[in-house]
């Protein structure tokens, strides 16, 4: 008995905390920074680790010498409208590959897969060009259309597996007691698959929040900013990191989407396995 | 009238041919079962039934009308599928009142039928539950009553009692027997298992590889098999087939085999007087295979006990006759060890023939 929790100890835990202080460390180093004054933090006698003298001038600066607010409303707002798009756009999508199975529906599945792989740094000269002649260029906009080009295939794929678990009979069967296939999909496919849209919603809502690439291309004035765009840009003067308003951004940052995840973490994780229960 | 015609129907999936040239005529209130081995087209064919799966080639009629490109929905038919699909969403009662609130039937009228239901299959106390807090066989009750809700003019079963254990798939026979009989409805079923075929069924149709076999009454299917696969899959344990000779003699003819020589009876004397002094497939149920007591009696056969399995109220022998393994099933009472000599009797009228290149039935 003894011998057993020693080994779970070395063979668990030990590699579990190991870990965790690895994912959560930087975490930690964002708050201890968030919270210290800059003489604190400059201070090279003194412990990294610790906070001395806990201090709010960080999160006052942040707050209000920075559009930071307007950054987080900006990021939530282009967040939820893409991940919506994204979603209402997957659903019919990976229900019409996966269960109506027209001529090409194989491919179609391949061919939203693919666009997937292709990658934003490349994608994202082409869509300058449409961007710009769309004239939304500088606009919420811009990033609310865009994001979806990277979400939907993702959400595709993610909703197309979890629609295979659910067993094909209980369409057909609701398809003969009456039902029409709008009828099915609403009432039977929908509330089934609510894990896998969860997660997908998630997934589409998070990779939108932490987006870098296409904000910092297509939005120049600081008050269209997101979140990640906007500390860096604001916060890092050519050489000069403001360290404590930045840990404090990114600590910020990370609250919401911390929150949505703690959330909805038991559906999360029951859609990413794609496993219908009965 | 809900009479269910199927005219050649034909349904192939790319280049395999799953159903061919069936054509049957399910009369109103016939309980017609589909049996075969997996594979060979029979709930293709219940789905063609259903409307599910497109027809290739043929027409399908329900009552009188044409129903090739008739949606689901409007053929008024209701089916258990084997997994039961049941919604896991909904709660006993909407599962099995969606139908009708689809149907736009009134509430109250839905709430009194889908109680009258439960009751009638027992499941009155379960209709607020969810499926997952439910036993298999409460489920397939649940799934039952959801298509009897609705009175529909045709049920389909797809082996709706395979994922039942033994013991509930007896009982369950027993009680959707006794439903049909009080429904009055145009059924048909689809299973693998001959003996729910041949308990259940008003007729049966036998499939395999696509093709109808034989459409008949179970004891026709039984005495009267078409070939040698309907001998082989309908009746259980197994009909024993080995290849004979068929010599003719001043008395008649006779059937040889090594080990083995019976008498042909006379009336089948006709059938086989082309066979003479050639091959046959000889098929012997070992129900048909008695204990004996000459080997002067007619129909005497000498063989080597090698396996007694005891089985309750028979017992299956494994016996060697010349070259050949049978199976014999022989009164519990009878005294046999294994390997002895022992004296069985063949059933001399209920042999059957079979040619060895079509494996049609000779008669």
């Amino acid at each position: 008995m003894e011998q057993r929790s020693t080994e779970k100890l070395i063979r668990f835990y030990l590699p579990l905390a190991l870990f965790l202080l690895f994912l959560l460390f930087p975490f930690y180093w964002m708050l201890v920074t968030t919270f210290k004054s800059d003489v604190e933090l400059y201070d090279l006698s003194l412990s990294p680790f610790y906070i001395y003298t806990w201090s709010l001038t960080n999160i006052e600066h942040l707050i209000f010498g920075t559009p930071f607010l307007r950054w987080l409303y900006n990021t939530l707002l282009v967040s939820i409208i893409s991940a919506f798009i994204s979603l209402a756009t997957s659903l019919l999508a990976a229900y019409g590959i996966q269960r109506i199975r027209f001529r090409g529906s194989n491919f179609t599945g391949i061919a939203i897969f693919f666009c997937y792989l292709v990658p934003p740094t490349i994608l994202f000269i082409p869509l300058a060009t449409m961007v710009f002649k769309l004239k939304i260029w500088d606009s919420l906009m811009s990033l609310s259309l865009i994001y979806p080009t990277f979400l939907i295939p993702f959400c595709t794929w993610l909703l197309m597996g979890y629609f295979k678990s659910i067993p094909k009979e209980l369409e057909e069967c609701a398809m003969m007691d009456g039902a029409s296939r709008l009828w099915v999909f609403f009432k039977v496919i929908i509330p089934l698959s609510l894990p896998g849209i969860l997660s997908a919603g998630i997934f589409a809502f998070t990779l939108s929040w932490n987006e870098y690439l296409y904000a910092l291309t297509f939005i120049s004035s600081s008050a269209k900013k997101t979140v990640s765009i906007g500390l860096v840009t604001e916060l890092v003067r050519g050489d000069v990191y403001h360290w404590g308003p930045l840990m404090a951004g990114a600590l910020l940052g990370s609250v919401p989407v911390a929150l949505v995840y703690s959330f909805f973490v038991e559906y999360y994780v029951a859609g990413m396995t794609g496993a219908l229960k009965e | 009238m809900a009479q269910v015609i199927l005219k050649d129907i034909r349904k192939t999936f790319g280049k395999v041919v799953a159903v061919d040239d069936f054509s049957l005529e399910i009369k109103d209130r016939e309980f017609m079962v589909f049996v075969g081995p997996s594979g060979c087209g029979k709930t293709t064919t219940l789905r063609m039934i259903a409307g599910l799966e497109d027809i290739t080639a043929g027409e399908i009629y329900i009552g009188d009308r044409l129903v090739n490109l008739v949606p689901p929905k409007e053929r008024d038919v209701a089916m258990v599928f084997q997994n039961y699909a049941l919604y896991p969403h909904m709660s006993v009662f909407d599962n099995m009142a969606f139908g009708l609130k689809l149907k736009k039937v009134p509430k109250k009228d839905i709430e009194l039928r889908v109680k009258k239901t439960a009751q009638i299959l027992g499941i009155s106390e379960l209709l607020r539950r969810k499926p997952k807090a439910l036993s298999g066989g409460q489920r397939q009750r649940v799934a039952l009553g959801r298509a009897i809700v609705r009175i529909p003019r045709v049920y389909l079963f797809d082996e709706p009692l395979s994922n039942l254990d033994a013991k509930l798939r007896i009982h369950m026979r027993l009680e959707l027997k006794k439903l049909h009989e009080s429904m009055q409805r145009t059924s048909i079923y689809v299973t693998h298992d001959q003996i729910e075929a041949m308990t259940m069924g008003d007729r049966i149709v036998v499939m395999k590889d696509g093709l109808m076999q034989q459409v008949g009454e179970p004891l026709e299917l039984y005495f009267r098999p078409n070939n040698r696969f309907v001998a082989g899959f309908i009746g259980s344990p197994t009909m024993n087939f080995i290849r004979a000779h068929i010599d003719g003699t001043s008395g008649g003819l006779t059937v040889k085999s090594q080990g083995l020589t019976l008498p042909v009876l006379p009336e089948k004397t006709k059938a086989l007087a082309p066979y003479k002094n050639k091959e046959v497939i000889l098929g012997i149920r070992p129900d048909d295979l008695s204990a004996g007591k000459s080997l002067q009696e007619k129909g005497a056969i000498e063989a080597t006990v090698l396996v007694v399995q005891p089985v309750g109220n028979q017992i299956y022998l494994d016996v060697k006759i010349g070259d050949h393994n049978f199976l014999a099933s022989v009164d519990a009472q009878t005294n046999v060890k294994s390997h002895q000599k022992f004296i069985l009797r063949a059933q001399l009228k209920n042999l059957q023939f079979f040619d060895p290149v079509s494996e049609k039935a000779i008669r």
